[in-house]
């Protein structure tokens, strides 16, 4: 058999494909192992190559299971069993047959255990619905409790439980686990078995099984996909295609959304609308501009801002027009009072007169030099210097006057100026623009006049006020047109850009979940048919033993096709004819074949469960195959404990008869109120004991066969005895099975074995009984003089002793 | 006596593949019976051949030492044998006459039980 885990064996094939990226392959082992792990997978940035923890610890426990037996099953209040009734089985290699009708309770044993260890399992997930009504045991529904106790290698007995509260559900159930001498634990994690316990499958219901072979060719394919544990492949590549939908979804909103933004973009005059249509026709759009533009943080595009400004645009207030035009008018007037004399002419003369003053004073009274008639005098001096006053005083109005008209001259330009130029942008009418424009040039239009200038101002103002009222009206109607017209836009385009940058983000996984899925698509068939390959050797080998008369050959067994075509294909010879082998067997044989196509992965030489549970088996099976089977449970029992449930008695009855290794047949029978009463009919100590108790009681057996014969029968048994005794005991405290099997291997005198299950230290243990001490002297003594004169008396030692060896008597 | 066996076991065979002709519906059970007959003669032999005289001993007796004698896998064999020839030579209620098949095998298993 493969030794290898499901997970392991797809992450090798994974791992060996240089061309498939990390993260897809991270993605892969995340989507085998369920919806939660898939979706951490993908919320871990893409390229961190750890993989997840969990998946880490799936792969070591599978790798390392730890083997166990089942010591027996405890049940309370569950299915068809009321009182609590125990189902007592030997932990250790060997055939266990539980008998008993149909009704007897003996498949709740069975759906307990299934329920116990793979409750929390894949596979039960699916299948509660069947049992949502009638689990708890009519008769008695509390306590209502389930006990497994399990023989696990290296630490010995350990206790499975599951407990359901007073009217609890079936699915409000707590299961724990108790190894010995330490606390219960919630769950079965610690068994490691998580993994295991879908891939091998050691409880077999055969009702699950019976019909599927007949039910359809995808049912056959999906029961023998779930025995294989393929269906976490076809779950893993349902679960990519999924997450790969969901991930791709932004990518492709966001590029439906671009085609549409841009068809509408480009039927917008609006400068904003031809950048984002720009930005949108490149493969790698500048998502920061292009949101930006959506938001309006970006500065407004040409016409925008011209429009807004014209919208904006001032002319000089009236107040301000008046202001000037007064004081214009003061200071003409100002001006026109002082007249028009040469300021000039004015002032030379009074410097002239100055000086002469000067002249004057120093000097003193002298002929005048300029006219040299008249005489610069006393009286001539004081005239003079007052006329000098007066006209200094009307020089310094007439300045200020001027000062004043200058200024008034500075107000109108300024006010002139500050009319604004028009700049409209391309292509926009406006149709208050040409008023505005002849107003403004009309203004600008100044004349040189100072009076006329202030006519002007007065002329001008009011059109001008006007004409540039219209236009701002008009720009700012314009101005809000445009933005009724953008603001829908620029939330699409609001919109795209969040979806395309989601896309964006989401790019890496998408790639990656892409390269999983379809990686795992392409080697899907491979992988099954791989997983499936020893299974269908095995199941060759023992549809062989099974087929007996049967002249079906089994052949090739594939699976094949896709979603609803998926299907077994079974070859087959009839004869020598190559068919199919469905549509040639018979009933009995389709169980059979069922048999040979489950028996091998329960069994797995890397399964850590070293028992394997069958209900019901033999339904409907032919007698000659009941042989063939009985054999191939022999040989099964040979390593692994089998437990085999069956309402009929043809397989007790063959194994019986058959010198099976540790075979016991377990009978149980259903009281009234469902109680459930167990007893053994058959061990194999016992066995041997009443073949020798047969062969004692014939008359017709001459003595020396029978001295001949029974110390064989008696070491037969003896050694039976104690290997079931050092088996269950080995198992039960934990000793390792290879170590077990190797200890009584070695003991090959039947002295020696028995020491292995009693303590017989200097043969105390024989010598403190005679029966005991007679029993070993016949098992040991040579054919002629072991039995004496009274076989009789050897049986009866013989079951003394084996009773002695069976119940651990010192 | 000891050249019966494997006599009858190919009067069984015959009477079964309708060679010998029997009433129609009565051949399994003919070929059971002469099956039986060879079986019994085969591990009688058998037992006397290793050292057991138990010809009047019966037929479980013989199994068993059969069973000690020559070992598990020729004591299974003749343990299945006998049980399936026990049942099929006898009317039981509820109990189908064996297959052809069955008796058949049968007598391949009586043809492979030790003979030296």
């Amino acid at each position: 058999m493969n030794d290898k885990t499901l997970v392991g064996l797809v992450l090798d094939q994974a791992d060996a494909d240089s061309a498939l990226p990390e993260d897809a392959k991270d993605l892969i082992l995340a989507a085998l192992l369920g919806d939660e792990s898939l979706d951490s997978a993908l919320l871990t940035p893409s390229g961190d190559a750890a993989r997840p923890e969990s998946a880490k610890q799936e792969q070591a426990t599978a790798l390392e299971p730890i083997g166990a037996y089942l010591t027996g099953i405890k049940v309370a209040g569950f299915r068809g069993i009321g009182a609590e009734s125990t189902l007592a089985l030997h932990p250790g290699p060997g055939l266990t047959i539980v008998t008993g009708r149909n009704g007897s309770g003996k498949s709740s044993f069975a759906e307990a255990l299934e329920l116990a260890l793979t409750g929390d399992s894949y596979r039960w997930r699916n299948r509660t619905a069947l049992w949502s009504a009638g689990w708890r045991n009519l008769h008695q529904s509390a306590p209502c409790e389930i006990r497994i106790g399990l023989a696990v290698d290296n630490v010995g007995e350990t206790t499975v439980g599951v407990d359901w509260a007073n009217g609890a559900a079936l699915a409000e159930r707590t299961i724990w686990l108790q190894r010995t001498g330490e606390r219960r634990e919630r769950g079965l994690a610690s068994l490691g078995w998580g993994a295991a316990i879908e891939l091998y499958r050691p409880i077999l219901s055969y009702e699950e099984m019976s019909g599927l072979l007949q039910a359809g060719p995808s049912l056959l394919h999906d029961a023998l996909a779930k025995i294989l544990g393929l269906e976490q492949i076809t779950d893993a590549v349902t679960r990519l295609a999924s997450a790969l939908k969901r991930a791709d979804e932004s990518s492709r909103t966001a590029k439906e959304r671009g085609l549409n933004l841009k068809t509408v973009l480009a039927d917008v005059d609006d400068d904003r609308a031809r950048v984002a249509l720009a930005e949108l026709t490149k493969r790698k759009p500048d998502l920061g501009l292009l949101a930006s533009l959506a938001t309006g943080t970006i500065q407004d595009q040409g016409a925008l801002i011209q429009l807004r400004s014209l919208g904006r645009a001032t002319v000089p207030l009236q107040d301000e027009v008046s202001e000037v035009v007064t004081a214009m008018r003061e200071a003409i007037q100002a001006t026109l009072d002082r007249g028009v004399q040469s300021v000039v002419g004015q002032e030379r003369r009074t410097t002239l007169l100055a000086q002469a003053l000067e002249l004057h004073s120093a000097d003193g009274d002298q002929p005048c030099p300029v006219c040299d008639q008249g005489t610069l005098d006393e009286s001539w001096h004081d005239r003079i210097a007052d006329e000098l006053a007066g006209e200094q005083a009307e020089l310094t109005q007439l300045r200020a006057a001027r000062a004043q008209l200058a200024t008034a001259q500075r107000q109108v330009r300024e006010l002139i100026g500050q009319c604004p130029s028009i700049a409209v942008p391309d292509g926009v009418i406006l149709k208050t623009l040409a008023r505005a424009e002849e107003a403004s040039r009309l203004w600008r239009e100044a004349p040189k006049d100072d009076v006329a200038l202030v006519d002007h101002l007065v002329q001008r103002h009011l059109e001008l006020v006007e004409a540039f009222a219209a236009l701002r009206i008009e720009a700012a109607e314009m101005v809000t047109r445009l933005e009724d017209a953008w603001a829908p836009l620029a939330q699409q385009l609001g919109g795209w850009v969040e979806i395309r940058s989601q896309a964006d983000a989401e790019v890496g996984t998408v790639r990656a979940l892409k390269a999983a899925s379809q990686w795992l698509k392409t080697n899907e068939a491979a992988l099954r048919n791989q997983r499936l390959e020893p299974l269908a050797n095995r199941s060759k080998e023992i549809w062989a033993a099974l087929r007996q008369e049967s002249n079906v050959d089994l052949g090739a067994i594939t699976l094949e096709g896709q979603k609803t075509r998926r299907h077994v294909k079974l070859c087959a010879e009839l004869d020598g004819e190559e068919t199919g082998a469905l549509e040639v067997m018979s009933q009995g044989e389709l169980h059979a074949l069922a048999l040979a196509l489950f028996l091998p992965r329960a069994t797995a030489k890397s399964s850590p469960f070293r028992f394997v549970v069958l209900d019901d088996p033999i339904q409907a099976m032919d007698p000659a195959k009941i042989d063939g089977f009985a054999r191939l449970l022999a040989d099964t029992a040979k390593d692994r404990q089998v437990v085999v449930f069956s309402h009929d008695d043809r397989l007790p009855d063959v194994v019986r008869r058959m010198a099976v290794p540790g075979a016991r047949i377990l009978e149980i029978t259903r009281g009234r109120g469902s109680t459930i009463k167990v007893r053994p009919c058959l061990d194999p100590a016992r066995r041997y004991a009443d073949d020798a108790r047969a062969l004692a009681s014939d008359p017709n057996v001459p003595g020396d066969v029978q001295a001949k014969v029974l110390p064989g029968l008696c070491r037969m048994a003896v050694e039976a005895a104690a290997r079931d005794v050092f088996y269950a005991r080995s198992s039960t405290t934990g000793v390792d099975r290879l170590v077990t099997e190797e200890k009584w291997a070695e003991a090959v005198r039947t002295r020696q074995r028995l020491a292995l299950a009693v303590d017989n230290e200097n043969d105390q243990w024989c010598q403190r009984q005679p029966h005991r001490r007679r029993t070993l002297a016949v098992c040991g003594a040579g054919v002629h003089n072991g039995v004496g004169a009274n076989p009789h008396g050897v049986v009866d030692d013989l079951d003394r002793t084996i009773d002695d060896i069976v119940g651990g008597r010192s | 006596m000891t050249a019966t066996s494997p006599t009858l076991l190919s009067r069984a065979q015959d009477v079964l593949d309708g060679t010998v002709h029997v009433p129609e519906g009565m051949a399994v059970r003919a070929a059971a019976f002469l099956a039986r007959k060879a079986f019994e003669d085969k591990i009688t032999e058998s037992c006397r051949l290793r050292g057991a005289a138990i010809d009047r001993a019966s037929i479980r007796s013989k199994v068993i030492v059969t069973r000690v004698l020559c070992g598990d896998d020729a004591g299974d064999r003749a343990d299945l044998v006998w049980a399936g020839l026990s049942q099929a030579c006898h009317h039981h209620a509820y109990e189908l006459a064996p297959a052809a098949d069955e008796v058949s095998r049968w007598l391949d298993l009586i043809a492979t039980l030790p003979t030296d």
